[in-house]
């Protein structure tokens, strides 16, 4: 999305865009063109047999937070994947700042994960392992380190995202037949034929 | 021809350079439409005839100069046309001006000033995202180094606006035209005159031109009005990128020459009009029946808009039933809809008429 010079936010490239090509398209794209707006991905992935539909949403900083549209689609949002860049420390400090902004607007009960992105490029590694995995214990996330680049982990996390998120639906704290929640059941129109399934949409969020 | 040394990280043999820098694979090559070398000799003597006495073809034959622009300038001459038609040699000679005279080269200043740390830090940043499909700029590209003067000018320039991101893609074409200064200077209009308020804190301006074209979808399309409302589709979702960057993000050359050529001529309104033709097309489309959320339809209305042709383009944007009154109309009830009756400083009430002829006559 569009980032702004401003004290808060630093435009960062940790990779969300390329996190998400791997995902949808399986493939890495060296130097991804600057997204401005707002761009989606989405892709069918089986959980427990089910049929689910992830739309992801790339992406939020705190420039786009002044738009109503953003606070809505964020309650919107059944999940969030939160991105830093292990080689950049300060994307990693920024992550408190993004993670007061998502549980101001989203819906309490949104499966945050915690991505430490560009494991690949460990020899430049600024943020250690262990620090992520505090973080997160800390403030009720998953975490997960991945590149986009070899593919690593880039497949989890989505899916744990979404499994966890399945999870909540079938422990009753997600009501699916609310859209408030980002999440539908029904017949998509891709494929009519299969009937009914569940259908829900994560939220890929940077720290800018 | 491959790719030269530049590029090399990101060699794919496949691709090839085509007439404009860009990447493509060889197909995309081969669709290049013929230019007829008579028509465009002939089309270049006309636009250098209108430089010799440019004056009159504002004042007094802009509707002639008008039809030109929208037939498309010769590119040999377009960044000079460009320059011409965003009045920028006014905006450098003010500039002195406003240095009393005691600066000959303005942004020859500008370059020797940084702007904040975090601003050059994202300038620096963008540099090789901004254009990773074209020759001047991908990897290490010759043409990076322009684009950062011209950015870092204009952060030097406007430390208020500073650098946005969306910035970066409308310097890359410039500089694919014009040299660094004169690309600066063309720069500096788009941001003060065309598209004012685009990137200033809180992006009025493109709230407001985002509700006013939903408005205007309303007025065109009534039936896609009520797909759009019934998804709750933010307008802001479909016009962000297609405004801010002017339709870099959605058209590679020759087309975005081709609107560009447009804008510059008669101002936002060709952005509006554009971005009806794609909207009415979509919503109108049998797909767009079937989408039963917000993000593909959005995701189709993105898709869609890439499939026009300049020429297609054109044609609908002439059978739009829509004038400079409505679309001025649309504005005003977008303003007041956001500011909801208050009066509101940031107004960008005379902005919308901007084009060639109000930059350099006014009025």
């Amino acid at each position: 999305m569009l980032e702004k010079a401003t004290d808060r936010s630093y435009g960062m490239c940790v990779g969300k865009s390329c996190l998400l090509l791997q995902f949808t398209d399986k493939r890495f794209q060296p130097v991804h063109d600057l997204t401005i707006g707002v761009e989606f991905g989405a892709r069918m992935i089986t959980i427990d047999g089910k049929q689910i539909k992830l739309q992801i949403w790339d992406t939020v900083n705190i420039i786009e937070m002044s738009f109503n549209l953003c606070i809505s689609y964020y309650r919107g949002a059944a999940g969030a994947l939160l991105v830093y860049d292990i080689t950049q420390r300060h994307t990693f400090n920024h992550l408190t700042s993004w993670l007061e902004d998502a549980r101001q607007h989203s819906n309490s009960n949104m499966v945050i994960m915690l991505i430490g992105n560009k494991c690949d490029l460990f020899a430049r590694r600024e943020v250690q392992k262990e620090e992520g995995e505090a973080f997160a214990r800390e403030h009720g996330l998953i975490f997960m380190e991945t590149s986009a680049k070899t593919a690593a982990n880039v497949e989890e996390a989505f899916i744990n995202t979404a499994r966890e998120i399945y999870g909540k639906i079938q422990e009753g704290v997600f009501d699916p037949t609310n859209e408030v929640n980002g999440i539908k059941i029904g017949p998509q129109h891709a494929n009519p034929r299969t009937g009914e399934r569940p259908s829900s949409s994560a939220e890929k969020g940077g720290c800018c | 021809m491959y790719l030269s040394q530049n590029g090399n990280d990101y060699r794919d043999k496949s691709e090839v350079v085509d007439r404009y820098g860009f990447f493509v694979t060889p197909e995309e090559l081969n669709s290049e439409e013929p230019i007829d070398r008579t028509v465009l000799r002939r089309r270049e003597q006309k636009w250098l005839d209108m430089f010799s006495s440019w004056d009159i073809y504002i004042r007094d034959k802009f509707d002639k100069l008008k039809q030109r622009c929208r037939k498309g300038i010769p590119p040999a001459l377009r960044g000079r046309a460009w320059f011409y038609l965003s009045s920028a040699e006014f905006r450098r000679k003010r500039a002195e001006q406003e240095f009393n005279f005691e600066i000959k080269n303005v942004f020859g200043l500008y370059s020797t000033k940084l702007p904040t740390a975090n601003v050059l830090y994202d300038i620096e940043k963008d540099l090789a995202r901004s254009f990773p499909d074209h020759e001047m700029f991908r990897g290490d590209g010759f043409g990076q180094k322009g684009l950062f003067d011209v950015l870092k000018a204009y952060a030097v320039h406007d430390p208020v606006v500073g650098y946005c991101q969306a910035q970066a893609p409308i310097a890359g074409i410039l500089l694919m035209h014009l040299p660094a200064e004169d690309a600066f200077w063309v720069f500096v209009q788009i941001n003060e005159e065309y598209i004012k308020g685009y990137f200033s804190d809180g992006l009025i301006a493109i709230k407001e031109d985002a509700l006013a074209t939903e408005i205007l979808v309303q007025r065109v399309c009534p039936k896609g009005y009520h797909i759009l409302k019934k998804l709750e589709v933010d307008p802001i979702l479909y016009t962000l990128d297609w405004y801010m960057t002017l339709f870099t993000r959605t058209y590679r050359a020759p087309r975005i020459h081709r609107i560009w050529d447009m804008f510059f001529c008669e101002g936002v309104k060709i952005l509006f009009r554009i971005a009806l033709v794609i909207l009415k097309d979509s919503l109108e489309s049998s797909e767009a029946e079937k989408c039963d959320n917000a993000i593909d339809l959005v995701s189709l209305i993105k898709y869609n808009a890439k499939q026009f042709t300049i020429d297609q383009l054109l044609i609908k944007m002439d059978q739009l039933k829509l004038n400079d009154y409505d679309l001025a109309d649309a504005c005003r009830l977008a303003r007041l809809q956001l500011h909801n009756g208050q009066k509101n400083g940031q107004s960008t009430q005379h902005q919308r008429e901007v084009g060639a002829k109000r930059i350099l006559v006014g009025g």
